[in-house]
């Protein structure tokens, strides 16, 4: 639990939140919202899609960061959750076609979620190398899932034509080939609550503050009184159910799922998502996932080694700036007030 | 003999200290009072070379060794015991004493482990136990004994007392005592006055990163300010 | 043997490896008793009490709470049974702050410790709570500040006010003195005294002034057994124990 850089600020949010006003922050948070509602209006479709992804990615990576940042747990096989969702919805969808969207999404992403209770059972009980290293395993089994059940999967030909003809949002009302702007909608619309009800869980309950208790001091939190094995269990299974909605979403949005959305590339993706926007916020793989989703479809229109830069850029971040780019402003604060961080 | 000039020093970001005088020379214990917190700990750390000195100068013998690194100078017989103890906790209790015997060949003579066992008997029924297991206070006499195996000239001890039963505490307290009278500097960061009293043969007072007294326990105890002031007695 | 104690050893014991630490070890503690617990170092007093507050689980032998065996049960259990502990070496929520460290305690002790349908922002209560409990032992100024860049002497009356903070029937603290000065310490023997009240304390010190203050009954552990037991005047009077443990002052 010695990762540097993953600190936050020195006054707890909590003490922050009771003393500034909470004015500012909830308007610039819906002029935030209302722009990225409104953004099919704004923003060319190439540009939309973009966001698009970056949003739905930016919610996975939170999923990993629930696990990194609160728990202090580094997960290498965080796609297996976004993958068995997306593959899990893909097959909802071609076995009820008729039933609502936002009940099957639910469905695969709580499945991925009691998946991660059952799991993070065995992980959770490690900490550091151990639990990376289990996580690395776990990813690596439900990979060899996909790519081996081709009867069910598709095997690395992946799995399509799952998407009816009509989506049914909701009984009575029927969607049918949807614009890029319009399946963008759908997922926004789904993406942003569940982070907000995340941020709140995290940021502002006790549940949050409890994680975080038992990743620093778990021997003190135990002989408070917290059940710190459940308190992890229930983190782990956040972490994955979030990943979840954001994978479910994903076979959606893109009508077709194969097996890179379970692969390591994947999962490690994620991880640079996070640590390009900065791992000691909440918002900060969301960040980090519109830099590199809007960074490497410009840098590939310019080259086809485009992985390159971005892994340049990724070391460059780790070594100059390891709080990421959310951490700039606090960065350049503690320069000009002349302190060493 | 031990003489530290206007020492001004930094332990991690903080500006700990900026004007400590004090000497201590063969065959006398000084001990180094004054409340948590004013640099004590920091004072013993500047003359190993663990801590960012900024001014003023430390000499040990007719050698500078201001801002040598702590190698250099525990070689030139200047044994450090820090608060923490830092034994090391997968060596056992023998292995411990070794290493601090360690002359960079061989073992170290028998006599030292002698010397070490004779004030702390109760090591001698652990030695094959490893340091991990010892209880707090068996630790900090393990550390105190693995900085006597490489008889130094000079011997520093950052409270040693803390967390040692009544009758180890009188032991040690002898053990300084005759370790001065062997022709040992023995400086001791203490913050009980009452085993400053015992022991030393000078007393300086430390106070907000500065030595604001100096002089034998008698003196000290006439100055009444002094001892509330800065030791709030 | 008294009967209906409030926490029961039978028989502990318990090995590391390298030998016993503790042999055979019998113990029962009355409830509202204050019970002082010496020994050289080495004698198992740290052992011992990880095993009533289950951090570790004896090789042999019974340990009962109010009648309730919870020989098994793990630490947190315990704790939920009513017994809050101390720590000898500092174990704190170091990167949060004074307040934050307390309101941990207090949420626990609510039950609202992992509740996910509250805002931590709006429990006016439990905040309210948390200022008087630093109050009391005088960690108001610095309820904001972040525990590890703390003074030592601060940190250690925040590791006592944890465990006050849950208002624990069975108080067990282990050398909360060390570390202290010789003010400090007497800060300490006062604020117990305040707080106690009629709740049971078992108390691990090597500073006997803080002992024979706040202990009606000691118990003198050696090699892992019981040595004896009696009223502080009889063991300070024991010339056995002189021997092992007090030596000649005192």
């Amino acid at each position: 639990m010695t990762i540097p850089g993953r600190l936050g600020p020195v006054l707890s949010a909590l003490d922050a939140e009771r003393r500034r006003g909470r004015g500012a922050e909830a308007l610039a948070t819906l002029l935030l919202l209302a722009a990225t509602v409104g953004a099919p209006w704004i923003l060319s479709a190439a540009s939309l899609n973009d966001l698009g992804q970056a949003i739905l990615f930016g919610l996975f990576a939170i999923g990993f960061n629930i696990l990194f940042k609160y728990s202090g747990l580094l997960s290498f096989g965080h796609a297996a959750f976004f993958g068995v969702a997306a593959y899990g919805e893909a097959l909802l969808l071609q076995a009820f076609p008729a039933a609502p969207v936002p009940l099957l999404i639910l469905a695969a992403a709580s499945g991925t979620g009691v998946l991660g209770v059952l799991l993070g059972h065995v992980c959770v009980r490690r900490t550091g190398a151990y639990f990376s290293m289990t996580t690395l395993a776990i990813g690596a089994f439900f990979y060899t899932i996909a790519f081996k059940w081709h009867a069910v999967t598709g095997g690395t030909d992946g799995l399509g034509g799952f998407m009816p003809a009509a989506l049914v949002l909701l009984p009575g009302w029927r969607l049918a080939n949807p614009s890029i702007a319009q399946t963008y909608e759908l997922s926004v619309v789904f993406l942003i609550p569940v982070a907000l009800a995340a941020w709140l869980l995290l940021e502002r309950s006790p549940f949050g503050n409890a994680v975080q208790l038992v990743c620093q001091n778990e021997e003190r939190a135990a002989f408070l009184g917290y059940d710190t094995h459940r308190v992890k269990l229930a983190n782990y299974g956040l972490a994955a159910f979030i990943a979840g909605i954001a994978g479910a979403l994903w076979a959606i949005a893109n009508g077709f799922v194969s097996t890179d959305s379970i692969d390591l590339t994947l999962s490690t993706t994620v991880i640079i998502m996070t640590f390009i926007g900065g791992s000691q916020w909440f918002w900060g793989p969301l960040l980090g996932s519109t830099i590199y989703i809007f960074g490497s479809d410009r840098l590939s229109a310019f080259t086809q080694h485009w992985q390159l830069w971005m892994g340049l850029v990724f070391i460059l971040l780790v070594l100059v700036f390891p709080r990421g780019v959310a951490g700039l402003p606090s960065m350049l604060f503690a320069r000009l007030i002349g302190r060493n961080d | 003999m031990l003489r530290i000039d206007q020492l001004a020093a930094r332990y991690g970001r903080s500006q700990v200290l900026h004007g400590v005088t004090l000497t201590c020379g063969p065959g006398e214990v000084v001990c180094l009072l004054g409340r948590n917190g004013v640099g004590k700990s920091t004072t013993l750390k500047s003359i190993m070379g663990i801590a960012g000195i900024s001014g003023g100068d430390i000499s040990f013998g007719d050698e500078v060794i201001t801002g040598l690194p702590p190698h250099a100078v525990a070689r030139r017989g200047i044994g450090y015991v820090p608060e923490e103890r830092l034994i090391f906790p997968d060596l056992s209790v023998a292995e411990n004493l070794s290493m601090g015997g360690w002359r960079g060949f061989g073992q170290p003579a028998r006599a030292h482990f002698d010397r070490v066992l004779a004030v702390f008997p109760r090591l001698g029924g652990k030695l094959r136990q490893r340091g991990r297991t010892l209880s707090g206070g068996e630790q900090q006499m393990l550390a105190i004994g693995r900085a006597l195996m490489a008889e130094p000239r000079l011997l520093l001890v950052d409270e040693p007392t803390e967390g040692l039963a009544p009758v180890i505490v009188q032991a040690l307290e002898r053990t300084l005592k005759a370790l001065a009278e062997s022709g040992i500097a023995v400086l001791v960061v203490e913050s009980k006055l009452a085993v400053a009293r015992r022991i030393a043969d000078r007393i300086t007072v430390m106070a907000k990163g500065e030595t604001v007294f100096d002089g034998t326990p008698d003196t000290l105890e006439a100055c009444r300010d002094v001892r509330r002031q800065y030791l709030e007695v | 043997m008294t009967d209906n104690p409030l926490l029961a050893l039978h028989g502990i014991s318990k090995s590391f490896g390298a030998g016993p630490v503790l042999n055979d070890l019998s113990l029962a503690i009355r409830s509202g008793e204050r019970r002082g617990l010496i020994g050289p170092n080495g004698a198992g007093k740290t052992t011992l009490i990880n095993i009533m507050t289950g951090r570790y689980r004896p090789d042999a032998g019974r340990i009962q709470y109010r009648g309730q065996d919870i020989t098994s049960l793990p630490p947190h259990r315990r704790n939920r049974l009513g017994i809050g502990r101390s720590f000898q070496i500092l174990s704190l929520f170091g990167q949060a702050s004074v307040g934050e460290n307390i309101r941990g305690a207090l949420l626990r002790k609510h039950g609202l410790g992992t509740t996910a349908f509250r805002r931590l922002g709006h429990l006016e209560q439990i905040f309210a709570e948390s200022e008087q409990i630093a109050a009391l032992v005088g960690l108001l100024p610095v309820l904001t500040e972040r525990v590890d860049k703390l003074p030592y002497g601060m940190q250690r009356r925040l590791d006592i006010a944890l465990v006050l903070a849950q208002e624990p029937e069975l108080i067990i603290l282990d050398e909360p003195a060390a570390g202290l000065s010789a003010a400090e310490t007497r800060d300490l023997i006062d604020l117990l005294k305040t707080i106690m009240g009629d709740r049971t304390l078992i108390l691990v010190e090597h500073d006997m002034d803080v002992v024979y203050a706040l202990a009606d009954r000691i118990t003198v552990l050696d090699y892992g057994r019981v040595l004896t037991e009696g009223t502080p005047a009889e063991v300070n009077a024991d010339p056995e124990v002189r021997r092992i443990y007090l030596g000649e002052a005192h």
